[in-house]
């Protein structure tokens, strides 16, 4: 078989670290660690051709790689902006006023979920499940980065924090 | 608990009734073996249990809530109710769920009436909808010209995904994305590329992956269900032909337990779309100055007679040859034979991929050859195979082989390319042309160090240049050791190996060495048969190449298309341009027929055909006729009897085709006469040569072994046909010629052969040029193995 092409070999390395986690006959479990790394050093997004490499590195149809890759969340396979916008409209956080919040950014922003603004500044990501942090609702997560206790001021706040 | 002591048999009760069940059973299989019928769809014995649809939930007397029946195992004293208020109660809800996002297309829908669905709601479920909100709708994907998707109406089951993981080898569909998104899709919403594919559309329990070709062409109450044997590969595969007002419109796997199971290849499935193909041959033809013209049944069989007479006494009966098709059926190659003997002409020949006749009429195959049936390719325990890309040549073998590997059977392939196999091989490395010899002849010493001596000594040399290194001869040789048990198979490239006596003089050697079953994998689907035809006539004329060169003042041709079913089409055609007369039997007119047949005799084709098949395990299957014959053909074995009156033979009056079969074996079985010993001849090959590029070699096309399959406009759409008019070269030797993929490349001095698309694979060694054969795409690139001259006329075009 031909090498990947298109992953570096500095992304085989730390997919190689996750490899050896599991049990030799278990390299599908590195399916994850594999999908994220490469979501890294590629822009926040994956690229098709890469969802083949990665299933080829690691011996695996490559529509098992595109299952997982599109079952969650996390995995952007389009091209998304520097930083990346989730707000939380699960139950705690509806009840306590997100709606306000996403009102706010799509206004705010000029974009709905699932878009990018046209600088390429922020993604706002499509309807975000429950994050874990009920007690601080309405919350939102910018770049792995939690904020609690939202009011639109402080959304503002944060957006100017934003390069 | 009795401790670690398991009943043999477990007791239990179905709707009151008493059942006996095997530990590990499911309730459902126990249901089915005793008539109750429990509604499910993503249930299906041939595949593993997914229980994700739940319509088969029963009620089991102190479980808490109702059970899955497919995946719920029988214990001893299980009371199960699958019609009671709760089972029912849930076998409804479930349904009610399952609608909810089914559209209600069933009028346009091509699973109407046959559709599992549509059956259980009218079992299971309400004449109205209570759900009144939006419908989910999912955009269609284009999986490739065999299979077309609505997938609005998926209901989820899976079994489209678990069969091309678990039968075909290769998982191609997902169910992609999550809760109400999800979608059964493709990687990347391609092609699907299995070889076993059209299978999901039987496997579908509603109408979301129809047959493309069948797509509304009729509904399934108005066609009647014929039986039929596939016409494609010796596996002897059942089918159902559906057919409506005398046209074949489509096809079906007919189960047949031990044989293809509930499955069939795309090949056996999809090639019935060559039948109405517009080279059909629907009216005799005769040459007239120069042109051939429409003619008379009447005039065509006396101009024929005539021609056939006149060579025959002017020039002497060695001056005819004829070749016939594999794919003929018993009676016809019987009539054919009997017919020409009849004039004194013994140069018949349907080996017609064989590219080395040095041992003798059939090669050195044993008296009865070594074959298996389709349940006893299961049950191997180890199994090596040589010269052959089974997932092309037998895709229900490479089924039943990936089953033995589940089972722990050990699987190698000695091949001179890496093929796709989707089979746990052992040992897959490519060896190069020469390096099958080498190898078994390496095998061979390893074994058996004395057998050098004698009629093998020229294997030494060999032995000694495999390239095979210690480890390497000791995983092949493990193979060899399950002895009986154990097969060693050859196939269709040791046919088209320059060097396949020794080939098959190795494997016979290597065979009574260790004891492992030889199986000479048949080339076309009444290869054996034509093989016991043979024995009727035991003193057999010259080989395939002798009847090519010099030229024959006459050839005959039935069901043969010499540029594309030939070895060496190039040189077959050549000969018959040569030659002063050409009769043909064809079903389909090939180029070469169309410039230089004198007569052309349309014959029906197989499914228009009542005969007899010999399939791989040596027994025979009659079929009947599906659908008359297309315009104006007859059927075979009556063209040929019409043909014997007109010539005057004696024993030319059938009332009934059978008659030809007791005819047959009232004649009796014989040895071949020149039957060689295993000791080929030829001068100035003392052992393995280099490879120099470019050598091209090739298997038959996938889609390209018969004339009918050929005329298949959706076979040749599909990925795996587009590879075969693919030419492959190593990316080494690519940079060394300074050829990109996408390059064009045409055979050098020969600026009529069809310019082809470069391709690189690391899959081949180093040297080789990979062109499969059997198409139009090969035509004017000479034989299917040997050295070739590449030109690349417009190398700097890149397409993209």
């Amino acid at each position: 078989m031909n090498p990947p092409t298109t992953l570096s070999p500095e992304i085989c390395r730390e997919i190689d670290h996750w490899i050896a986690q599991y049990p030799p006959e278990g390299r599908r479990s590195a399916t994850l660690a594999a999908l994220r790394i490469v979501q890294e050093h590629g822009g926040g997004w994956i690229r098709p051709e890469s969802i083949l490499a990665i299933a080829e590195y690691l011996g695996l149809p490559p529509v098992a790689v595109e299952e997982v890759a599109r079952f969650y969340s996390m995995y952007e396979l389009k091209p998304t902006a520097r930083h990346s916008v989730s707000v939380c409209t699960n139950v705690s956080c509806m009840l306590c006023g997100s709606g306000t919040i996403l009102d706010h950014l799509e206004k705010r922003l000029g974009i709905r979920p699932g878009q990018a603004t046209a600088d390429g500044r922020i993604y706002l990501k499509p309807e975000e499940e429950c994050l874990a942090a009920c007690a601080g609702a309405p919350m939102m997560m910018v770049d792995h980065v939690y904020h609690e206790h939202l009011t639109p001021e402080r959304v503002d706040e944060i957006l100017e924090s934003l390069e | 608990m009795n401790g670690n002591v398991t009943p043999k048999t477990i007791h239990l009760e179905i709707n009151g009734v008493a059942c006996e069940a095997r530990p590990g059973e499911m309730i459902i299989q126990v249901a089915d073996r005793v008539g109750i019928y429990i509604p499910r769809f993503c249930y299906h014995p041939h595949l593993k249990i997914a229980a994700n649809c739940r319509m088969c939930l029963v009620e089991v007397a102190k479980a808490p809530k109702p059970l899955p029946a497919c995946a719920t195992p029988v214990t001893e004293g299980m009371c199960v109710q699958t019609r009671s208020d709760a089972a029912l109660h849930s076998q409804h809800a479930t349904m009610e769920f399952l609608l909810i996002n089914h559209p209600l297309d069933c009028p346009v829908c091509d699973q109407g009436g046959e559709c599992e669905l549509q059956d259980l709601a009218m079992g299971y479920g309400f004449d109205h909808s209570r759900y009144e909100e939006p419908k989910r709708v999912i955009a269609d994907e284009n999986v490739g010209p065999l299979i077309s998707t609505d997938m609005t109406r998926c209901i989820f089951c899976s079994r489209c995904v678990r069969f091309l993981e678990e039968v075909a080898g290769a998982q191609e569909l997902a169910i992609v994305g999550r809760g109400e998104r999800s979608a059964v899709r493709s990687f990347l919403a391609g092609e699907i590329t299995s070889e076993l594919s059209g299978n999901i559309i039987d496997l579908c329990p509603v109408g979301a992956l129809n047959s493309k070709p069948f797509r509304f062409a009729a509904r399934s109450w108005e066609m009647l269900a014929l039986p039929g044997i596939s016409a494609h590969d010796a596996m002897g595969s059942n089918l159902y032909g559906h057919t409506l007002r005398g046209r074949l419109l489509r096809v079906v796997p007919r189960p047949a337990e031990g044989r293809n199971e509930t499955w069939l290849s795309d090949r056996d499935r999809f090639s019935y779309a060559g039948l109405y193909h517009e080279d059909r041959v629907v009216s005799p033809k005769v040459r007239e100055n120069g042109v051939l013209r429409e003619a008379s049944w009447d005039e065509a069989l006396e101009v024929s007679a005539r021609k056939l007479e006149d060579t025959v006494s002017r020039e002497g009966p060695e001056s005819v040859a004829a070749l016939v098709s594999p794919q003929a059926t018993l009676e016809e190659l019987y009539l054919y034979e009997k017919l020409l003997r009849g004039l004194g002409v013994r140069n018949i020949d349907v080996r017609l991929y064989r590219a080395d006749f040095r041992d003798g009429p059939r090669g050195s195959r044993a008296e009865v050859p070594g074959v298996l049936s389709a349940t006893e390719w299961e049950s191997r325990k180890a199994c090596l195979l040589v010269g052959t890309d089974l997932r092309s040549e037998y895709p229900l073998i490479s089924w039943r082989l990936r089953r033995a590997a589940e089972a722990g059977a050990r699987l190698a392939a000695l091949n001179p390319v890496q093929f796709e196999s989707r089979l746990p091989l052992s040992f897959d490395r490519p060896v190069g042309p020469w390096g099958l010899v080498a190898s078994l002849a390496a095998l061979l010493g390893r074994l058996d160090p004395s057998s050098f001596s004698g009629e093998l000594a020229w294997a030494a040399p060999w032995a000694e240049r495999s390239g095979l290194s210690a480890a390497e001869l000791g995983v092949l040789g493990e193979i060899l050791a399950a002895g009986p048990e154990g097969a060693l198979v050859l196939g269709e490239l040791v046919e088209a190996h320059p060097e396949g006596s020794r080939i098959r003089a190795l494997a016979a050697a290597l065979s009574q060495a260790s004891g492992a079953r030889l199986i000479d994998l048949p080339v076309g689907a009444n290869a054996l048969g034509a093989e016991r035809v043979a024995r009727c006539w035991p003193d057999r004329g010259d080989p395939l190449p002798l009847l090519l060169d010099p030229p024959k003042k006459l050839y005959v041709l039935f069901g043969v298309e010499p540029e594309y079913d030939l070895w060496d089409g190039d040189r077959a055609v050549q000969a018959m341009a040569q030659a002063p007369e050409l009769l043909v039997f064809a079903s389909w007119l090939a180029p070469s027929h169309a410039a230089h047949a004198s007569v052309i005799l349309p014959v029906a084709a197989i499914p228009e055909t009542g005969g007899t098949y010999v399939d791989l395990a040596g027994e025979e299957q009659s079929f009947e006729a599906m659908v008359p014959p297309w315009g104006d053909a007859r059927t075979g074995w009556k063209v040929l009897t019409m043909l014997g009156q007109r010539l005057g033979l004696s024993g030319f009056h059938y009332e009934q085709r059978v008659e030809i079969l007791e005819e047959m074996r009232a004649r009796g079985s014989h040895p071949l006469n020149g039957a060689q010993s295993c000791i080929p001849e030829r001068e100035g090959q003392a052992g393995p040569q280099d490879v120099r590029f470019p050598y091209r070699m090739g298997r038959r096309a996938v889609y390209g072994t018969d004339p009918y399959v050929r005329r298949s406009t959706p076979l040749q759409q599909t990925p795996l046909a587009r590879l075969s008019r693919t030419l492959f070269l190593h990316p080494d030797d690519a940079r060394e010629q300074g050829v990109q993929p996408g390059a064009r490349v045409r055979p050098a001095g020969k600026p009529d052969a069809p310019v082809l698309t470069v391709a690189v694979s690391n899959r081949l060694p180093r040297g080789i040029v990979w062109l499969d054969s059997g198409t139009e795409s090969a035509v004017g690139w000479g034989p299917s193995w040997g050295r070739l001259e590449l030109d690349f006329p417009a190398s700097t075009e890149i397409l993209i």
